[in-house]
């Protein structure tokens, strides 16, 4: 499992494999095709890779290589774990 | 898969509308001075899922499917052959568990209200889809809500499908 906790994400040993860092407040409605696996960001014209269609390990090997890669994350997928920003 | 609003409730916590489901205890409210107010249980059509009952020819186990093909996460595609799989009966799904006896509950509004007060409202009576992942339906069960003296404006800004993502 997959931890977000302060904006980063985190693996099982605890390493943390990106920050979450988009400036904006990134709606589907901002993506050109949200429903897909990678969809264009009309913002800032980046590809933006939709965790849905992956495993751990393929979001995990996909950070590693690139950890400013932008992901699309489903709060209800369970491969991820959110904890809420404390106050 | 059931949808809580996101919403801070640290600084200034609202007050809780509750919600019933038994006229005595609605009438116990009243007694003692409470804002009752009434409304249907709709369900919504967003929130069925469709599916059939396939039962194998071999061992006779049965199992539900949204079709004879179907995606599940990571790019699998299951196929139910004809020769496997014998259609049973075409189902429904709906997602929230709702009761089959009563269609209608109550808001309890906290004693004294005040006009443009926030209350958090722990168990809503409206069912609404806020998203989907994959065949998972996500419903909202809570929610936030204004008084305007006669009445609860709930905050549909907080049940955006966006409120279930994050990018970055």
């Amino acid at each position: 499992m997959l931890t977000i906790k302060n904006k980063q994400v985190i693996d099982a040993s605890g390493t943390m494999l990106k920050t979450l860092s988009c400036p904006r407040r990134i709606s589907d409605a901002d993506l050109e095709n949200p429903h897909h696996p990678v969809s264009r960001c009309t913002h800032c014209e980046r590809d933006v890779i939709n965790t849905d269609y992956l495993t751990e390990a393929q979001i995990i090997a996909r950070l590693k290589e690139d950890p400013t890669t932008c992901l699309k994350i489903n709060r209800y997928n369970p491969i991820f774990r959110v904890i809420e920003e404390e106050s | 898969m059931e949808f809580n609003v996101r919403y801070d409730r640290t600084y200034m916590p609202p007050r809780i509308v509750k919600t019933v489901y038994e006229l005595n205890e609605a009438n116990d409210y009243l007694s003692k001075g409470h804002t009752v107010i009434f409304e249907r249980v709709d369900l919504n059509s967003a929130l069925y899922s469709n599916g059939f009952i396939f039962k194998n020819r071999s061992n006779g186990q049965c199992q539900i499917a949204e079709s004879r093909e179907f995606y599940v996460q990571y790019g699998r595609t299951i196929h139910l052959s004809e020769d496997e799989w014998e259609l049973v009966i075409p189902v429904k799904h709906y997602a929230r568990e709702r009761s089959l006896n009563i269609d209608w509950a109550a808001y309890v509004i906290p004693l004294d209200p005040k006009e443009g007060e926030l209350f958090y409202v722990e168990d809503l009576i409206e069912d609404i889809l806020v998203s989907e992942f994959w065949s998972s339906k996500i419903y909202a069960v809570d929610g936030i809500a204004k008084w305007n003296d006669n009445a609860l404006e709930f905050r549909r800004d907080l049940y955006d499908s966006s409120e279930c993502g994050i990018v970055g």
